[in-house]
């Protein structure tokens, strides 16, 4: 599904260079669920930007569903991000003029869906992420938890094929990262691919592989044994 | 989509309400300024629109070179001209005189009016103006002598009904047996020509036979020219005609003729002296108060887009968020456009509410009588759709641009780069634009409002404090003087009286006079007719030899006073002795100059005092002047009312004052100098506002930095200093912009007066410091805050 091929991206001011990825080739496939970890400043947001077609690379290729994506405008870029990827952050980033129904509806109005569609598909995913009595709130009346929730609920409304997960217990405390954790975790286990940067050993656990980064490059990959 | 973009907008607008509010006032205080400017403008320009083929209706108007005087507009003539240019020039094809004195008795059985707005007209007003007849025949209505024309609400007045009014009898400048042929519509009050009554051209050549001649200028002419006539064209083609008639005349130069359009008399006769033009306008004005109106929208709608800017580092997250969720672009400029159309609509509505609630307190201070009228003012409807759009258009789209340009990645990573910071250049460029915009506003509000200071109190050379101006009307008004004024003498209060032309002294009409010399030489002069007391009476002072004296009876046919500007025209050096040829006729006795008087400013101070003439001469008579003592002018004018009525029972008692006449004659600049007053500060209001929201929201951005600087020892005093550092100089650079246009913009207001103010350093000093002054006291509040906020709760906060 996923593969790249000694992607690079290099940040230029006008006085100096930092490489923040440097020769990262690895394949995922559809399906998998794949933890990406690191110390601070390691590359692992900068790609996982570059896989969620936020940013494009300044070498290498990049290919998203076989397609060489790495020179794509930010129209195509857009596109193929709205069909394909859904986002959760370890901020959350809800819109906090919306109310709960309306954030996770977005999606679907960038992709033209009638209201009525709409209306049915939010509310099943609402159901499904347990959180359809907090429907009509705005995100600051929600605990943490809840509002993680809303954002996966956000993420997996369009069908995405892949979810790509920045620190996404981060924010949260053990039990409502655990919470969410398992959210993802039904959702993989329902065919949706996963890409998660974590700093949490326990996060990772979930996953089926990790690749490790330090300074811009993969140091090593761990495939675990349950997913042999 | 429309409809997710509508919601977020509303519930944004009601959770930020002071962000809101500052908007949303601020747009609609400049919005419903513009409206009421817009409004006055309207008014202006919609003078003698009313007249059908406006477009080939000219004023016949001739310059004069008066010896003495210099170079006049004046837009009066000779009574037989308009039918001489009819019968000799082909393109003229129609012409009609309107000669105006303003107000006449009138008597209706037994009573007795004084009526306002009366000319003397011929028939073809009708078809050149358009005067509509309710009843009667416009071929008839004028055509014999002793007809007369009423307006429907003169009708009304005189007759109770209008239906009555036709082919009743009234008596007219005391005389009887005119008779009501026709009832005409009122006129329009934006009219350069208000008439309530006509009467026939017929009647005034009767009464007053000398207007057969070519010897005076009396009247003004409009004429109308077949539709391929150029009218410059035949404006050469009259001159040509009238220096036929001057050919020979060794004394008169002949006067130099042109057509003005209609359409330009009520904006642009400000040169023109003798004319009839009602609430004469200046287009100088005009054009003035549309670029306020213009820069004061700009100024509110700057305050958006700063806001709007200041504000887009809040907005970056959801910027983001819907890139990331798909949203290109274009859906992002769509939405921010659509909150700009709904903040404008809103501050649309409630500027209309605030036009409305201010109209009375505008129309009394300008003296006017405007409103808003969606239903039968199409143009103002449309403008105000026109504006919404242009100003949501205005204040959305640099926003709409600024703010969609944000890369999600780099907002979502929390990355603030230099490039999302307001405060960039365009903001300071647009708080600089704001001030300088103000600061000239102030600088031209200092002097203009000096000006009329001057004005007012300026020493006019006579003392005008209580002083009355009956009218003695027609008929033998000396005699009638003769008669009252023993009786105004019982009346305690009343200190003196005199009889004069008129209260200001001169008689209103120019005249040449001819030197007895050897060279002839010749002076136009405004004639006074007066009395031995009126220079008493006024307090003017006399420079040189002695008043009129009934010691000597000599003086009422053989005397003269002259004003000074009369003797230095002339060159003397001893005046006194000096001797005039009456209308140049050796057959009148010459008239010797026995005294000099200082110059007074009979007229307003906008024209220079030119030179006069002051003769007795009780068949120009047309007041009877009274001083009276403080505080009882009430209880006194109706002593003299009753004194009035019992000596002439069929005439009406009219009266002025001096000091009112005055009042009024400034009464248009002062208008002009409120509405002005007015706008500069609802500029300022509407400029103070957003610095107001911007310095809110800079120092908000800077909460970090002013946290840092004080745990590394910064004190409050210097974090203020901070804050205001780089407000106040935005205003400084305001300053050097506007300084030098308000200087330009003050010089050509004062260039209006003949008498006028200098502009002092002071007033660019005042605007400046007020305008420094304002920003302080905006920015202060904010600065205070930030510079006393806990260290410790801003750096949390980042």
């Amino acid at each position: 599904m996923i593969r790249s091929e000694h992607l690079s991206k290099v940040f230029r001011t006008d006085e100096v260079e930092t490489t923040a990825l440097n020769d990262v080739s690895f394949e995922i496939r559809k399906g998998e669920f794949v933890a990406i970890m690191g110390p601070s400043g390691c590359g692992k947001s900068t790609l996982l930007n570059i896989l969620g077609l936020l940013d494009n690379p300044t070498g290498g290729k990049y290919f998203f569903l076989d397609k060489d994506v790495s020179k794509s405008t930010e129209r195509q870029r857009a596109n193929l991000r709205k069909f394909n990827i859904g986002f959760v952050f370890q901020n959350f980033n809800l819109i906090d003029e919306l109310t709960v129904f309306e954030n996770v509806e977005l999606p679907l109005i960038y992709l033209g869906m009638p209201a009525r569609e709409r209306r049915t598909r939010v509310d099943v995913v609402l159901e499904q992420m347990q959180i359809s009595h907090r429907s009509k709130h705005f995100p600051l009346q929600l605990s943490g938890g809840q509002q993680q929730r809303v954002a996966v609920a956000r993420a997996v409304i369009a069908k995405p094929a892949l979810i790509l997960a920045d620190e996404p217990t981060g924010n949260l405390d053990s039990v409502h990262g655990e919470e969410v954790m398992n959210l993802l975790n039904d959702l993989n286990n329902n065919g949706t691919t996963i890409i998660m940067v974590t700093h949490s050993q326990r996060d990772a656990e979930y996953s089926q592989r990790v690749i490790r980064l330090f300074d811009g490059q993969i140091i090593n990959e761990n495939i675990k044994k349950s997913a042999l | 989509m429309i409809q997710n973009y509508f919601k977020i907008a509303l519930r944004r607008l009601l959770r930020q309400f002071s962000y809101t509010a500052i908007n949303v006032i601020g747009l609609s205080v400049g919005i419903a300024s513009f409206l009421l400017i817009m409004l006055y403008i309207q008014y202006h320009l919609g003078f003698d629109k009313h007249i059908p083929e406006i477009q080939s209706l000219y004023r016949v108007v001739q310059i004069q070179q008066a010896d003495g005087v210099g170079e006049q507009h004046v837009a009066v003539h000779m009574g037989p001209l308009s039918e001489t240019l009819v019968k000799d020039i082909p393109e003229i094809i129609d012409a009609v005189r309107v000669m105006s004195w303003g107000s006449a008795p009138v008597q209706v059985g037994d009573a007795y009016y004084s009526q306002e707005n009366v000319v003397w007209t011929d028939p073809s007003i009708f078809r050149l103006f358009g005067v509509k007849l309710l009843m009667g025949d416009t071929a008839a209505a004028l055509a014999e002598p002793q007809s007369i024309v009423l307006s429907e609400t003169a009708a009304k007045k005189f007759f109770g009904d209008k239906e009555k009014a036709i082919g009743q009898l009234l008596g007219f400048n005391n005389e009887s047996g005119y008779i009501v042929t026709g009832i005409m519509e009122d006129q329009p009050r934006n009219s350069h020509l208000f008439i309530d009554m006509m009467v026939s051209y017929q009647s005034a050549l009767i009464s007053f036979p000398w207007l057969k001649g070519w010897g005076s200028n009396s009247m003004p002419v409009y004429v109308k020219l077949s539709p391929e006539a150029n009218y410059k064209a035949v404006s050469e083609k009259i001159n040509k005609l009238v220096d036929q008639f001057y050919k020979g005349d060794a004394f008169s130069h002949a006067p130099k003729m042109y057509l003005q359009p209609n359409s330009e008399i009520h904006l642009r006769s400000g040169h023109i002296k003798f004319q009839i033009n009602e609430k004469q306008g200046n287009y100088r004005m005009v054009f003035v108060f549309m670029i306020v109106a213009i820069l004061i929208i700009v100024i509110a709608c700057i305050n958006f887009i700063n806001l709007a800017i200041a504000r887009s580092v809040k907005r970056a997250k959801e910027v983001g968020v819907r890139k990331v969720l798909g949203a290109d672009r274009l859906n992002l400029i769509y939405q921010f456009m659509g909150e700009s159309v709904i903040i404008t609509f809103l501050s649309l509505l409630l500027a209309l509410i605030l036009v409305e609630l201010s109209l009375p307190v505008y129309n009394r201070l300008l003296d006017m009588e405007l409103q808003m009228q969606f239903l039968n003012n199409p143009l103002f409807n449309i403008g105000l759709l026109g504006l919404w759009l242009l100003i949501s258009l205005l204040s959305g789209i640099y926003p709409a641009f600024f703010m969609s340009r944000y890369q999600a990645v780099e907002v979502l990573k929390g990355v603030k780069s230099q490039k999302h910071q307001s405060g960039g250049w365009l903001s300071r460029a647009l708080v600089i634009f704001q001030f300088s915009v103000a600061i000239v506003l102030i600088f031209i509000v200092m002097v203009t409002n000096r000006q009329i200071n001057y004005i007012s109190g300026k020493d006019l050379g006579y003392n005008y404090e209580r002083v009355l101006g009956i009218y003695l009307q027609t008929g033998n008004a000396a005699q009638k003087a003769e008669l009252l004024k023993p009786r105004l003498q019982q009346i305690t209060g009343i200190k003196t009286t005199a009889t004069a032309s008129f209260i200001n002294g001169v008689a209103g009409n120019q005249s040449t006079i001819i030197v007895d010399d050897s060279a002839s030489t010749r002076i136009m002069v405004r004639f006074g007719y007066v009395d031995e007391n009126f220079f008493p009476l006024m307090e003017i002072k006399l420079l040189e030899g002695r008043n009129f004296s009934i010691d000597y009876p000599a003086d009422a046919k053989e005397s003269v006073i002259l004003n000074q500007a009369a003797v230095s025209y002339l060159g003397w050096e001893n005046p006194i002795g000096m001797r005039f040829k009456p209308f140049g006729m050796d057959t009148l006795n010459k008239r010797t100059v026995i005294g000099v008087i200082n110059d007074y400013h009979y007229y307003s101070v906008h024209s220079k005092i030119e030179p006069a003439a002051y003769v007795i001469y009780p068949e120009g008579f047309g007041v009877m002047c009274v001083k009276y003592e403080p505080d009882n002018s009430k209880d006194i004018i109706k002593q003299i009312e009753a004194e009035w009525l019992s000596l002439f029972p069929t005439t009406t008692f009219n009266w002025v004052s001096a000091s009112e006449r005055l009042e009024k004659q400034y009464r248009n600049d002062k208008n002009t100098m409120h509405l002005f007053t007015m706008f500069t500060l609802l500029s300022l209001l509407i400029s103070a506002m957003g610095l107001y929201g911007l310095t809110a929201l800079r120092v908000e951005q800077r909460t970090k930095e002013i946290g840092i600087r004080k745990v590394l020892g910064g004190t409050v005093s210097q974090m203020i200093q901070l804050i205001f550092k780089e407000f106040l100089l935005l205003v400084g650079l305001a300053g050097l912009i506007a300084l030098p246009i308000g200087y330009y913009i003050s010089s050509q207001i004062l260039g209006q007066f003949a008498y006028a103010i200098r502009i002092s350093v002071l007033d660019g000093f005042i605007a400046l410091f007020s305008a420094l002054f304002i920003a302080t006291l905006t920015i202060a509040y904010h600065a205070r805050n930030a510079a006393e906020a806990n260290p410790v709760e801003a750096l949390k906060y980042e």
